[in-house]
């Protein structure tokens, strides 16, 4: 039923398009923001379930997911039947919760996970979709390399551990080209920054950040399939 | 580009200019106590800023006294204070010519405790020379509080990691605001005088009192002090013990967690960042 709707609302947006080739979508590259949802797998990795006592991310931070904050940059490298796209991506995400005396009951002290993760990435994006056919929903797979800073800060704020975690990680989304809505006010934005195209993008990835399944590392990959959203500008 | 950083630094510059408004004057500290009718070694700094230019020869006039008034029309009925200082700059300041009770008994003001806490005025007079015409008139005026501000009261404390968080209320208002407070944690069991901590906040009533000793007893008393430093008697102790507590990282190394920190783990993710970049360059080159 999901999949006979999405096909509706694609088949819509075709109808809707004009039938006359755009303008090319990549140029020398793009610039995004991005949020993402985030809950490592710390717990599940280590103390996997049925574990009844909750693993130390959860005592400290709870059950909840998490916002990471990215940029991302990438540059044009091929153009064909699609444009693939070299880039990377600097991002941050605070986890605050509270330490926990001796008798495991919680203290007022706060203890923070941060995190800036960094990556090195391929995008394949098909953008014969819009340039040719006109359909505005451009979809896109990426491929990455991660490495991920963290740090944890315990009572006054004092660092009390930091290290950093690799991993890869693959996806794709749909980048929704908003150009269409309005191209007289594209073509403004065109002239005025040099902002070709303007996309709202969603993401769905898959992360595996565990140093390679090292022994000695803990498990940084979210918990299930990432989903992201974001705010792409081509120039 | 030109006209929108023009447009930016417009907007930013009465930003810029707020330290010292033309036709003011601003007077350290911003306000007076009970202490300082008596202080005979910290000064008092006034700066000022004409609405004129100076010309040569011309000089500002100082007057201090607890009357606002202040025009270009005659002098104020009020002492005044200092020389005639030479106008040498549109912006001009006064340093180290009186002691803080010299200006209170120069202005005129009662110093009795507990009575109704007076303003003291500043009033600057841009002179020109020859025609001793009054250009300006630039003023300022700081409280001087006679009367402490309430005690504070609800103190309660929580422990933390060698530290007690401590948080309180504001007393019945008495007409004397709390610009800050003290806070002393001295240890009360075992006792030990020498174990004493006093840390002085601002502007928020709660707080995290730090360099204690976990498993001892501490005493919290705290204080309210009025802008004009009149500080307010100690609140009755309150009792806390600073607990060691595990943060994050502690719980989960105390779980048995594989990860031991640092880059020692992922030598392989940086090296293979590292790789694609130098591609990148390769390419790049190739290009």
């Amino acid at each position: 039923m999901r999949r006979l709707l999405v096909a509706a609302g694609l088949a819509l947006l075709a109808a809707a398009a004009p039938a006359v080739a755009q303008e090319r979508l990549a140029g020398l590259g793009s610039f995004e923001f991005q949020m993402a949802q985030y809950r490592p797998m710390i717990d599940d990795a280590e103390w996997p379930p049925p574990s009844s006592v909750p693993g130390p991310w959860e005592s400290s931070f709870g059950t909840s997911r998490r916002l990471v904050f990215k940029l991302h940059g990438g540059k044009a490298i091929v153009h064909g039947y699609g444009t693939l796209e070299v880039g990377g991506g600097i991002g941050f995400m605070n986890a605050k919760g509270h330490g926990r005396f001796a008798d495991g009951t919680q203290s007022a002290e706060a203890t923070t996970f941060r995190l800036v993760p960094l990556s090195l990435d391929l995008t394949y994006r098909a953008d014969p979709v819009w340039e040719r056919w006109g359909i505005p929903v451009v979809p896109y797979a990426r491929v990455a390399l991660i490495r991920d800073q963290w740090w944890v800060t315990g009572s006054g704020g004092s660092k009390t551990m930091s290290g950093a975690t690799s991993g890869w990680a693959w996806g794709g989304g749909l980048a929704f080209v908003l150009d269409f809505i309005d191209p007289t006010l594209s073509r403004e934005l065109d002239r005025d920054s040099g902002i070709k195209h303007t996309m709202l993008v969603f993401e769905a990835a898959q992360t595996k950040v565990n140093d390679f399944n090292s022994t000695s590392s803990w498990d940084l990959s979210n918990d299930g399939t990432q989903l992201s959203f974001g705010l792409l500008f081509a120039f | 580009m030109i006209r929108r950083l023009a447009l930016i630094l417009a907007l930013l510059s009465p930003v810029a200019g707020s330290a010292q408004t033309a036709g003011q004057v601003n007077i350290l500290p911003a306000a007076f106590g009970v202490a300082d009718c008596t202080s005979t070694t910290t000064s008092v700094q006034l700066s000022w800023t004409t609405t004129q230019t100076p010309l040569d020869g011309d000089f500002y006039k100082v007057y201090v006294s607890t009357s606002s008034a202040c025009t270009t029309t005659a002098a104020p009925t009020a002492t005044k204070i200092g020389i005639d200082f030479p106008a040498t700059s549109v912006t001009q300041s006064f340093v180290g010519g009186l002691t803080r009770s010299e200006f209170i008994t120069a202005s005129g003001a009662s110093c009795t405790p507990g009575a109704t806490s007076p303003t003291i005025w500043v009033c600057v007079q841009h002179t020109r020379s020859g025609t001793n015409t009054i250009v300006a008139a630039m003023t300022g005026s700081a409280p001087l509080n006679l009367s402490p501000p309430p005690v504070p009261v609800n103190v309660s404390v929580a422990p933390g990691d060698g530290a007690l968080y401590v948080s309180w209320a504001d007393g019945v208002a008495n007409g004397v605001a709390a610009a800050s407070y003290e806070v002393t944690a001295v240890a009360s069991n075992p006792v030990n005088a020498a174990d004493t901590h006093t840390q002085g906040f601002t502007g928020k009533t709660n707080n995290r009192v730090s360099g204690l000793t976990n498993g001892v007893v501490y005493a919290v008393t705290v204080r309210s002090v009025s802008a004009g430093s009149n500080a307010s008697a100690w609140t009755a102790p309150a009792y806390g013990t600073p607990q060691l507590v595990y943060d994050f990282w502690d719980q989960y190394k105390l779980d048995g967690g594989r990860e031991v920190g640092g880059c020692g783990g992922g030598p392989a993710g940086l090296v293979s960042l590292l790789g694609v970049a130098l591609a990148m360059r390769g390419l790049r080159r190739r290009s």
